[in-house]
C-alpha cells in the first residue's frame, strides 16, 4: 500500500475513472511483470476465465452430444482430447464444465469476501463483547476440518451447485473475517481514523472509505487464495461424486469416472486432470504474485 | 506447565462437546424420512415404524442427542443403518488404525524430505534450486490430491511396472517390505501436498534465524559454518515447522478423504464418504467425532511441543 505516492495520486485523480482504471490494470501488469511466473500465471486464470465465458459458444459439440461411429477416439484434428466410450467430445465436455468450476467457486468465494469483509471490519474497528462473541463463533466453525465439515452439510443438503456454494461460504467466511478482523485491528488506532472520527463521520464511512483501503492488501490476497481453495475443494466433491450431478460435465467427475476406462481410453483422464491442473496452478502463481506486489506477509 | 495442560484438556472437552452438537444439528437436517430413506419405498408402515422404534427416531431431539452422546461416550456408538446393521464402534476403529497406519508411513516419508529442501533452500537463496523448490511447491500445494495420485498411479506406477506397485493399495500386513509396497503411493500423494507447505515454511524459519546478529557472533568467533548451521540456527529455525508437522497429524487422520479414494485404501475419509452417500447417520456422526478429536489433539500437542522446545515461551 506504500506504493502510491501522493504526487502521482493527485495527478491521476483528475484523469476520468476509466483512465485511472486503465492505469492501476497497466501499472498492475507492469509490477507482475518482474516476477515472470506470476505474470504466466494470471494470464492463465484470464484465459481461463475467457474460457468460462465463450466456451460453450466455441466448443464444436454439446457437451451431452453422442456422436455416431466415434466411441472412443484418440485425439486427433477433429477431436482434439479425443472422444470418450459413448461418443463424446472430450474437448467439448471440457470447454462446458469450465463454466462451473470457475462461476461456483467463483461467486461462492465473492460471497465469502463480502460477507467477512464487512463482518471482519465491524468487528475490528468496534472490538467489545461482538468481538469476542463472533470471534469465539468463528473458531469453534473453523476448528472442524474444512472437508469433513463441506462432507456432511452436502450429504444434509444435498450435492447441488447451490449447495457447494453455500457450504463454500460457510467454510471460508470465517477465515476471511478473521485476516480482515486483524488487519482492521493494526490500524484502528490510526491518526486519520481517530481525525474521520472526530469529524463526525458515519461508521459506513470509516469502515469503507477510510478503512477498507488501508486492508485492501490483505483482503486481494485473501481473496486470491481462497478462490484457489475453492477450485480445489469443488474439484475434490467432484470426484468424490458429491459435486455437480450429471449429466452436466463437471471436471473432477470426468476424472474420476475416467480412472474405469484408463486402460482403453487415458485422453479421457488426462484432458480434464491437466485442466484443473493448470487452473490451479495459474490462481496459486497469481496469488503469490500479489503477496509480491503487495509486501503482504499473511498466513501461507 | 501442568495448569496449563488441564486447562487446555478441559477446552479439549468443551469443543468436542459444540461440535457434537454442530454434528448432531447438521445430521438431523437430511430432508425426508431417514427410515424410509434405509428401508426403501417398498417398506411397510409396520417396518418403517420398527426401524424408527429400534434407533429411537421417535423421540425428541434433545433426547436424541442425550442418547447419543451418552452412548459416544460410553463406548456405546450404536449401529450402522446398512444390511446386517454391524456396531459402529469396530467398524470406526478399524478404519481409524488404517488411517494411522497410512499417516505414520506418510510422515516417515515427508518429514525428512521436505525439511531438507527447505533449509537448501534458504541456504542456496535464490539459486536456481531455491527457484525450482518455491515453483513447485506453489504448484504441487495447491493440486487436488486426486490430480497427483492419479498422475503417480499412471505416470510413475505403470512405467514402472516391473515394481510391481498395486494400483489400490489394501492395508499392509506386518512385514516392511508390503508396507512400502501398499502404502508408498498413497503416502508419496500426501506426501506432495505437506511437501510444499512444511518446505516453504523451514525455508521461511531458516532465512529469518540467518539475518539475526547470534549467527554472526557465532561466525565471527570462528565456529565452522556447519556447527553454525546445525548448533544455532537450526534448533531454533525449525520450532515453527515441528508445530505445523503436529498439526498436520490431524489432517493425515482424519483428512485424506480423496487420496484414500483415489487408492481405494480402506481409511476413515473412505468410510465417510461412504457414510454420506448412504445417509449413514450414526456411522457418520461417529466419524467426524473422531476426525475432529484428532484435529483437537494435533492442536493441543502442536502448542505443548513448540513451549517444551521453546522454553522461552512460558504457558500460563
Amino acid at each position: 500500500m506504500s506504493t502510491l505516492r501522493p504526487g502521482v495520486e493527485s495527478k491521476r485523480a483528475s484523469r476520468p475513472f476509466y483512465a485511472r482504471a486503465l492505469l492501476a490494470v497497466v501499472s498492475f501488469f507492469r509490477q507482475l511483470a518482474r516476477h515472470p511466473v506470476s505474470l504466466v500465471g494470471t494470464l492463465l486464470v484470464i484465459a481461463f476465465v475467457l474460457l468460462a465465458l465463450f466456451g460453450p459458444n466455441i466448443a464444436p459439440h454439446r457437451f451431452d452430444d453422442l456422436i455416431r461411429g466415434a466411441a472412443r477416439q484418440s485425439p486427433s484434428l477433429e477431436f482434439p482430447f479425443g472422444t470418450d466410450r459413448l461418443g463424446r467430445d472430450i474437448f467439448s465436455r471440457v470447454l462446458w464444465g469450465a463454466r462451473e468450476i470457475i462461476a461456483i467457486p467463483g461467486i461462492a468465494t465473492a460471497i465469502s469476501v463480502f460477507l467477512g469483509t464487512c463482518v471482519g471490519l465491524f468487528v475490528g474497528y468496534n472490538g467489545g463483547w461482538i468481538d469476542e462473541l463472533i470471534s469465539r463463533a468463528l473458531d469453534s466453525l473453523l476448528s472442524i476440518p474444512a472437508l469433513v465439515l463441506a462432507l456432511v452439510m452436502l450429504g444434509t443438503i444435498g450435492p447441488s451447485p447451490v449447495g457447494i456454494i453455500i457450504v463454500i461460504v460457510l467454510l471460508y467466511m470465517p477465515i476471511v473475517t478473521r485476516v480482515i478482523r486483524s488487519a482492521t485491528l493494526n490500524i484502528r488506532t490510526s491518526g486519520f481514523i481517530e481525525a474521520a472520527k472526530l469529524r463526525g463521520e458515519s461508521l459506513p464511512y470509516i469502515l469503507f472509505r477510510e478503512i477498507l483501503p488501508s486492508v485492501l492488501p490483505a483482503l486481494t490476497v485473501e481473496a486470491a487464495l481462497r478462490f484457489s481453495y475453492a477450485i480445489f475443494l469443488t474439484a475434490s466433491l467432484g470426484f468424490l461424486g458429491l459435486g455437480v450431478q450429471p449429466p452436466s460435465p463437471d471436471w473432477g467427475r470426468m476424472v474420476s469416472e475416467a480412472r474405469a476406462n484408463y486402460a482403453r481410453t487415458p485422453w479421457e483422464l488426462w484432458f480434464p486432470a491437466g485442466a484443473i491442473a493448470l487452473l490451479v496452478i495459474g490462481v496459486n502463481l497469481m496469488a503469490d504474485g500479489l503477496r509480491r506486489i503487495f509486501r503482504y506477509e499473511g498466513q501461507v | 506447565m501442568s495448569r496449563y495442560i488441564i486447562r487446555r484438556l478441559l477446552l479439549l472437552a468443551v469443543t468436542m462437546l459444540v461440535t457434537s452438537l454442530i454434528i448432531f444439528g447438521l445430521t438431523q437436517v437430511i430432508p425426508g424420512d431417514v427410515a424410509q430413506l434405509i428401508l426403501g419405498r417398498e417398506a411397510g408402515e409396520q417396518a418403517l415404524a420398527d426401524f424408527r422404534a429400534e434407533f429411537g427416531l421417535d423421540d425428541p431431539l434433545p433426547v436424541q442427542y442425550v442418547n447419543w452422546l451418552g452412548g459416544f461416550v460410553t463406548g456405546d456408538w450404536g449401529r450402522s443403518f446398512t444390511s446386517g446393521n454391524p456396531a459402529v464402534r469396530p467398524l470406526v476403529m478399524e478404519r481409524l488404525g488404517n488411517s494411522m497406519r497410512l499417516a505414520t508411513m506418510t510422515l516417515i516419508i515427508s518429514v525428512p524430505v521436505s525439511i531438507l529442501l527447505g533449509v537448501l533452500a534458504a541456504l542456496w537463496e535464490d539459486s536456481w534450486l531455491d527457484n525450482l523448490i518455491s515453483v513447485l511447491s506453489l504448484s504441487v500445494v495447491g493440486l487436488p490430491e486426486f490430480v497427483t495420485g492419479l498422475l503417480l498411479i499412471n505416470g510413475i506406477a505403470l512405467g514402472i511396472k516391473s515394481l510391481g506397485l498395486p494400483a489400490t493399495s489394501s492395508v499392509p500386513d506386518g512385514t516392511l517390505e508390503d508396507w512400502i509396497r501398499q502404502l508408498i503411493l498413497p503416502s508419496l500423494t500426501a506426501t506432495f501436498v505437506l511437501l510444499g507447505y512444511i518446505a516453504r515454511l523451514t525455508r521461511a524459519g531458516v532465512l529469518d534465524e540467518l539475518k539475526k546478529p547470534y549467527v554472526r557472533t557465532a561466525t565471527l568467533k570462528g565456529l565452522p559454518y556447519r556447527a553454525v548451521i546445525f548448533k544455532h540456527v537450526l534448533r531454533n529455525a525449525l520450532l515453527p515447522t515441528i508445530t505445523v508437522i503436529a498439526l498436520s497429524v490431524g489432517w493425515l487422520i482424519g483428512g485424506l478423504v480423496v487420496i484414500e479414494n483415489v487408492y481405494n485404501y480402506p481409511g476413515l475419509g473412505a468410510l465417510m464418504v461412504d457414510a454420506v452417500k448412504q445417509k449413514n447417520l450414526l456411522m457418520l456422526q461417529a466419524i467426524v467425532m473422531v476426525t475432529i478429536f484428532f484435529f483437537a489433539l494435533a492442536n493441543l500437542v502442536a502448542d505443548l511441543l513448540y513451549a517444551v522446545l521453546n522454553p522461552r515461551i512460558r504457558l500460563e
